[in-house]
């Protein structure tokens, strides 16, 4: 018994040996989540330049609070949580990186929060309602569809390892900076129908992965 | 030949064995197949060890080593050699334990494990029905048989061939009265005749 094991584990090290290939090593997570972010950047900037400028008022409305805190907050939790995928998708590096993005996310929900309920006060039920969505919509995927793309493939990796956590704070980063192109483009605050979209787009993959989609499960294994 | 990690060594020991291992890695991320060989016989006794403090069963336990070497080759990529390797193998490591334990669990709640009377006993129903069934028919056949002519007339006709208690009195020339009599003296002479049978059959067990 323990000889034909040891016979079935030298068997695979010696077919591991003869598949080994030389490979590049990832460069540091830092470093590649500065690329995504900066990717992110180009993609609102893309996206701006498409809708033929940022939306008039942008200038008057920096000054108020409410809507500069909700644009801080979007970018902070968008370079947050892309910190923390790029950290919790390599084996060995600690799993509380995920909770870097709590104080961001608690500043988008309060300023989102805020903006909800201004609008209740200044128009009754009716402020919350989604208007335009079909074109905010449009925007929405425009810009998340090729970051989260971009992402993942860029930490592919982590199925082997922490997918949900990855899948999960991946989709946070991108609906962050598409809130933040958004909130530059359109007059509406859409970080309601942001994070809805966003995180039924979680909900779903996670789903799709429970049901043994092998979208985030690694192939090769055994059975 | 490279070093195993010690099992209970003094610590300078295991961190001697765990920086060969990560410039074994490094080496095999250059395409070093001897070092890469090496690195995973190194390996092995080590992750056995881990493996075989959760899963009990060996051939669980070896699958499970292989499953941690299948995913160590296909993410090697990701170590960073200026970093210890310890951390990088234990988290592969205890994805793929955790990923068999769940395995592991689900076959548990889908497999009933055979109770100690199987040979008697089968938990589907119909197995034990069709059995039973036909060994009181039979026994049920044999009773009647010992009852009296009109008894046994009377049982065939309302119980057996389902008649009713008007048509059976027609049959056989008899009042319903006498015929539900003979129907009731039957069954009772039946439940005596039946029972008698059951404890002749425990008493022979």
């Amino acid at each position: 018994m323990a000889g034909q094991m040891n016979d079935q584990a030298d068997r695979l090290i010696a077919d591991l040996a003869a598949d080994l290939r030389p490979i590049h090593r990832l460069a540091p997570p830092m470093w590649r989540a500065g690329i995504w972010i900066v990717l992110a950047a180009a993609v609102n900037t893309a996206a701006v330049i498409m809708h033929g400028g940022v939306r008039s008022d942008l200038m008057p409305l920096l000054q108020t609070m409410s809507y500069s805190s909700l644009l801080a907050a979007t970018i902070l939790t968008g370079i947050l949580s892309a910190l923390a995928v790029f950290m919790i998708s390599i084996p060995g590096r600690s799993r509380y990186w995920a909770a870097l993005p709590l104080p961001g996310v608690v500043l988008w929900f309060a300023a989102a929060g805020y903006g909800c309920f201004n609008d209740w006060v200044r128009m009754g039920p009716t402020g919350l309602q989604m208007g335009h969505s079909v074109d905010c919509f449009s925007w929405i995927v425009a810009i998340s569809l090729p970051l989260s793309l971009v992402l993942y493939f860029m930490v592919r990796h982590a199925a082997w390892i922490r997918p949900g956590p990855t899948l999960i704070l991946g989709m946070l980063s991108t609906a962050a900076f598409a809130a933040t192109g958004l909130s530059l483009l359109h007059d509406l605050d859409t970080s309601l129908m942001i994070m809805v979209w966003h995180g039924g787009a979680i909900i779903v993959l996670l789903g799709l992965s429970l049901l043994g989609v092998p979208l985030f499960k690694p192939r090769n294994l055994s059975n | 030949m490279a070093a195993n990690v010690p099992e209970q060594n003094a610590s300078d020991d295991v961190s001697a064995a765990w920086v060969e291992l990560a410039t074994l890695l490094a080496l095999a991320q250059n395409g070093d197949r001897a070092a890469y060989a090496a690195l995973l016989q190194g390996l092995l006794p080590y992750l056995r060890r881990l493996a075989a403090r959760r899963l009990s069963r060996p051939q669980d336990v070896e699958d499970t080593v292989q499953d941690i070497f299948l995913s160590i080759h296909a993410i090697r990529h990701t170590y960073d050699p200026s970093r210890p390797l310890q951390p990088w193998v234990n988290v592969i490591a205890e994805r793929r334990i955790a990923d068999r334990l769940r395995r592991l669990y689900r076959l548990r709640a889908r497999e009933a494990p055979l109770p100690e009377d199987a040979g008697e006993t089968f938990a589907a129903d119909d197995a034990n029905m069709t059995t039973e069934v036909t060994l009181d028919m039979r026994a049920v056949h044999r009773a009647i048989e010992q009852l009296p002519p009109g008894q046994r007339q009377a049982i065939a006709l309302v119980k057996v061939q389902g008649l009713s208690l008007r048509e059976a009195a027609a049959r056989t020339g008899q009042s319903e009265g006498a015929v539900k009599l003979s129907v009731h003296r039957a069954v009772k002479a039946l439940r005596n005749l039946l029972g008698k049978e059951e404890t002749e059959a425990d008493g022979r067990e």
